[in-house]
């Protein structure tokens, strides 16, 4: 099958956009070297070596442009691909991965899907596996129209770059003069850390809507910094501007992969639970033995959150040994 | 500024019972027995839109605000809410089909509600919705329309010249963009957006008023482009099984029981971070 990845190298998520495209590719395609490519978008703020080193294949295309405007960018991928057969284009499952790999497909006549966790190719069509129904149930899907225009699943992967390859052929087009829209008069970006604390953390406590109120949020606050761990929050409590956005785990936040996560009041919704389910151990504390949670985790206690946790924190802090 | 808000009534699929998920031979999922509610993300549109015309205090700015759904009577007291809460006008565009899993579909619908009917300039929505979760049906919107798209806004404000001041989350950051009408918003996470409740004065005065009913059939031979081909098609649905050993502690206290927990299993596990 041919295919080709579309990465935002303008972007400092590029590589983790490269790694788990990559990871994706080698888990569902028995592809060979000159089957796949790359296209990378990039502007002046990105070392081109980087962006080559990185690459998940062997070949890839580089393209200049003066940032990364989803507008801009269909149009120049719509340029740079016209008259070109591929079957598969494959999109990062980043926001704006999902945005393009559904416009690509509508501007090409082709077939979309987005959040993809597995694909199986067929001769003319393509299965295709991903989380519905708030990501309680998973569906299968089958594409039939080529191209084949993909997101993956955000935290799919840990994102690390597969394997070294040793030469790149590279290609580039310039598109860095061409007018970008026409609707916007003016734009602030602010730059944030992509990844995160939460994202990093090998210890979350993570508070749900049970706790109730800012106050108490802020408090679970403190109560992680004593236990040297990170705050996440459901939805709820994010929507709730509880605790900043930053701190949401779930779909529509962090997709977190520590060591340790402590949930406390949280029942355990499945798009809260996507954002935790790469935890080595979960531990529920809920006052509701019937909590989703409970059964999704390692260990559970079923008590009062804060008594818990303030107990906890004794514990872990005087570090004596059991009688 | 002529806004549509476009929501769609989804059941609260949280509050079904844990592996209560039985799937028919064609593939429907039974939700029937759980509260039906208006889908969060599209919730947040609908109240980012109320707290854009509040603030649009001039008569250049002043929107015209619409309420639209797809789908069957359900929605009908969504709707008369939406009113009450002083949208000017609250349609659903009459529709039977199984639609969970066809954007293309709502998107040509929505569309042909604006050429036709509407006039809109600016479309609201939420990204994605529970039960379909295809997160497409703002975008093919905007290919259908030649519009922009914003995605994973967060907030809309007014801005001169009948411009919106719109900020939006991309994937290193944030954006704050003043952009010119036509266009589509599609709303990601937005903090204080919770849908606000009418007052019994509001309901007196505007709840009475009544639902647009529009048949999509009808819509789309009237005044309909053609929906974009989807090429997708569900063939099979799965439970994802997420248990774990799910241990419980026991003991008689809160106390207690957090120190066999300690003992038992964290101790070692944070020896390990």
């Amino acid at each position: 099958m041919k295919y080709k990845i579309v990465l935002n190298g303008c972007s400092s998520t590029y590589r983790i956009q490269a790694g788990e495209t990559g990871a994706f590719i080698r888990n569902n395609l028995e592809s060979q070297p000159g089957d796949g490519s790359t296209i990378v978008f990039y502007n002046d703020g990105a070392a081109k070596e980087n962006l080559i080193a990185a690459s998940p294949t062997t070949r890839l295309h580089l393209v200049k442009i003066n940032s990364y405007r989803p507008e801009a960018v269909l149009t120049y991928l719509k340029e740079l691909e016209y008259g070109i057969e591929c079957d598969l284009y494959l999109f990062p499952g980043d926001y704006a991965g999902s945005e393009l790999s559904t416009r690509f497909a509508a501007r090409t006549g082709g077939s979309s899907i987005a959040a993809v966790d597995k694909i199986e190719p067929g001769s003319e069509s393509l299965t295709c596996y991903r989380a519905i129904y708030s990501n309680y149930l998973r569906g299968r899907f089958r594409l039939g129209k080529k191209p084949f225009c993909l997101s993956i699943a955000r935290g799919l992967s840990a994102g690390a770059p597969g394997n070294q390859i040793e030469k790149r052929q590279v290609t580039e087009s310039d598109f860095w003069d061409l007018p970008e829209n026409r609707f916007t008069r003016d734009c602030e970006f602010t730059a944030a850390d992509p990844v995160g604390e939460l994202g990093r953390a090998p210890f979350i406590l993570a508070a749900g809507r049970g706790v109730k109120s800012r106050e108490k949020t802020e408090m679970l606050g403190k109560i992680a910094k004593e236990l040297g761990a990170e705050l996440g929050v459901s939805r709820p409590v994010a929507m709730s501007a509880w605790a900043p956005l930053d701190r949401l785990l779930g779909i529509s936040g962090t997709m977190a992969r520590p060591k340790l996560c402590l949930a406390a009041a949280v029942s355990g919704a499945a798009a809260f639970y996507a954002g935790i389910e790469k935890s080595k151990k979960i531990v529920a504390i809920n006052i509701d033995a019937q909590a989703p949670l409970v059964r999704a985790a390692d260990v559970a206690i079923i008590d009062d959150y804060e008594t818990v946790l303030k107990e906890l924190v004794k514990l872990v802090q005087s570090g004596e040994p059991r009688e | 500024m002529n806004i549509l808000v476009c929501f769609k009534v989804v059941p609260d699929l949280d509050l079904m019972p844990g592996g209560d998920w039985n799937v028919d031979s064609r593939l429907r999922v039974e939700t029937g027995y759980v509260k039906n509610i208006i889908n969060p993300y599209d919730e947040s549109a609908l109240e980012i839109a109320l707290q854009f015309a509040d603030k649009a205090d001039d008569d250049q700015c002043s929107p015209g605000l619409t309420a639209l759904t797809i789908g069957d009577s359900k929605a009908n007291l969504h709707l008369k809410t939406l009113r009450a809460l002083s949208f000017d006008r609250a349609v659903r565009i009459d529709s039977k089909e199984d639609l969970r899993f066809r954007p293309e579909t709502c998107a040509a619908l929505i569309s042909a509600y604006i050429n036709k009917i509407g006039k809109n300039n600016v479309v609201i929505m939420g990204r994605q919705s529970g039960v379909g979760d295809n997160a497409q049906t703002p975008l093919i919107c905007a290919e259908m329309m030649g519009w922009p798209c914003i995605t994973q806004v967060s907030s809309i404000e007014p801005a001169a010249g009948a411009c919106l001041r719109v900020t939006n989350l991309v994937d290193d950051g944030t954006c704050r963009q003043t952009i010119e009408p036509p266009c589509i918003l599609a709303i990601g996470n937005a903090p204080n957006s919770y849908l606000r409740v009418p007052t019994l004065k509001d309901i007196k005065a505007h709840g009475q008023k009544p639902v647009e009913v529009i048949d999509a059939a009808v819509l789309m031979a009237t005044g309909g482009q053609p929906a974009l081909p989807g090429g997708c098609e569900l063939l099979g649905i799965e439970a994802i099984d997420r248990r774990r050993s799910g241990i419980i502690i026991e003991g008689e206290t809160a106390a207690e029981k957090t120190q066999a927990l300690y003992y038992s299993y964290l101790k070692g596990w944070l020896a390990g971070i």
